[in-house]
């Protein structure tokens, strides 16, 4: 704050740059990857579309709707990248959310009268992924990913490099017996 | 900065957006409407999203959609035209005609219009009493003085509070 008024009143002159750089906004907080990647709420795959509509200036009914918003909407997008997320500011009285589901169901939830944690949380067991299938599914990922596979997509790139294989037959040859000529020609008495 | 941009990974098979345009494909005039969605795309050098808008032209197969409409639009298994590959699903806000989802109340300007209209008939139940408007300048004789008007008035005011505050009245919201 004061010191870099003070670097620069030293130096002689004013700098843009000597000032923190994303210090911008009212919680600069909310633009961290970390804060981002905090986002609790994962969105079941049927929800494709999520809207909600706040109050820049809200009444003490429509609180919660714009503490949420101001402190999840980025997190929820972050984490629910395929999910089109739309704000409505002030189209209505009460505030509340709208899910579009693929089959062209609305979920309609009231956000009147809650508080910012209740809206999360309210979002978060309507609309959210259970423990239950985020685990099945983070096992799922690992499934897919063995780490016995070998190639150029992978750690190792061929199988030479893991201890007890066959060498690399750019550093020795290869024995005759295993080579295709042989396998395919002179194997056969 | 254009590199730290991400391109929306929200697919475009359903999407919410506004009519923009109103048109016609076709020898027999088949409805369409060009919607404005907005997709967010996230800059991963401020760390940010920013709404980015496009522009889908979705056939109108019931002919309801009017310009400033909020519309979901579906892409067609067979689309009508190359450039019109959505159709109209549903519209979920008419413009100039929003209902509040929850209460199923028509609001207008951050205001019930039935709340609205009652207030403003109590407005007039104070103001001008039995009368249904002011008096005409032909009645000037027999119409009341400024100050006998504005004491009817007052005394019709009290008499509403008093009915107001009674506890058999019911409170209205």
């Amino acid at each position: 704050m004061n010191v870099t008024v003070k670097v620069a009143e030293e130096s002689g002159w004013k700098s843009e740059s000597k000032k923190m750089p994303f210090m911008r906004g009212p919680m600069p907080l909310r633009r961290t990857t970390y804060y981002l990647e905090q986002g609790h709420i994962l969105l079941r795959d049927s929800v494709r579309i999520f809207s909600i509509n706040f109050h820049g200036k809200p009444n003490p009914l429509q609180k919660g709707a714009r503490e949420f918003v101001f402190w999840h909407w980025a997190q929820l997008q972050y984490k629910n990248p395929s999910v089109q997320l739309v704000k409505h500011n002030n189209i209505s009285v009460t505030p509340f959310g709208q899910a579009f589901l693929v089959n062209g169901d609305e979920v309609l939830l009231d956000f009147e009268g809650k508080t910012r944690q209740e809206i999360h949380d309210v979002i978060k067991n309507v609309l959210g992924k259970t423990e239950l299938v985020l685990r099945r599914e983070q096992l799922e990922q690992t499934l897919q990913k063995n780490p016995a596979n070998f190639g150029s997509e992978f750690n190792r790139h061929c199988l030479c490099e893991v201890q007890g294989q066959q060498p690399c037959s750019s550093v020795l040859p290869v024995p005759s017996y295993l080579k295709g000529g042989f396998r395919w020609t002179k194997s056969r008495p | 900065m254009s590199r730290f941009i991400q391109k929306s990974q929200v697919p475009i098979d359903f999407l919410m957006g506004r009519v923009v345009k109103l048109s016609s494909v076709g020898l027999d005039r088949k409805s369409c409407a060009q919607v404005r969605v907005r997709r967010n795309e996230y800059n991963s050098y401020l760390h940010q999203f920013y709404a980015k808008s496009e522009d889908f032209w979705a056939f109108d197969g019931q002919g309801g959609a009017r310009l400033g409409d909020l519309v979901l639009i579906r892409q067609m298994t067979e689309p009508l035209t190359r450039k019109v590959q959505h159709q109209v699903e549903r519209t979920v806000f008419k413009h100039g005609n929003i209902v509040d989802p929850i209460t199923k109340r028509r609001v207008v300007q951050d205001e019930f219009v039935d709340e609205s209209l009652a207030k403003k008939a109590l407005i007039e139940k104070v103001l001008l009493g039995d009368k249904k408007t002011p008096a005409a300048p032909e009645d000037e004789q027999e119409a009341l003085g400024f100050d006998e008007e504005h004491e009817a008035q007052l005394e019709r005011l009290h008499n509403l509070r008093l009915s107001d505050s009674s506890p058999s009245s019911s409170s209205s919201r």
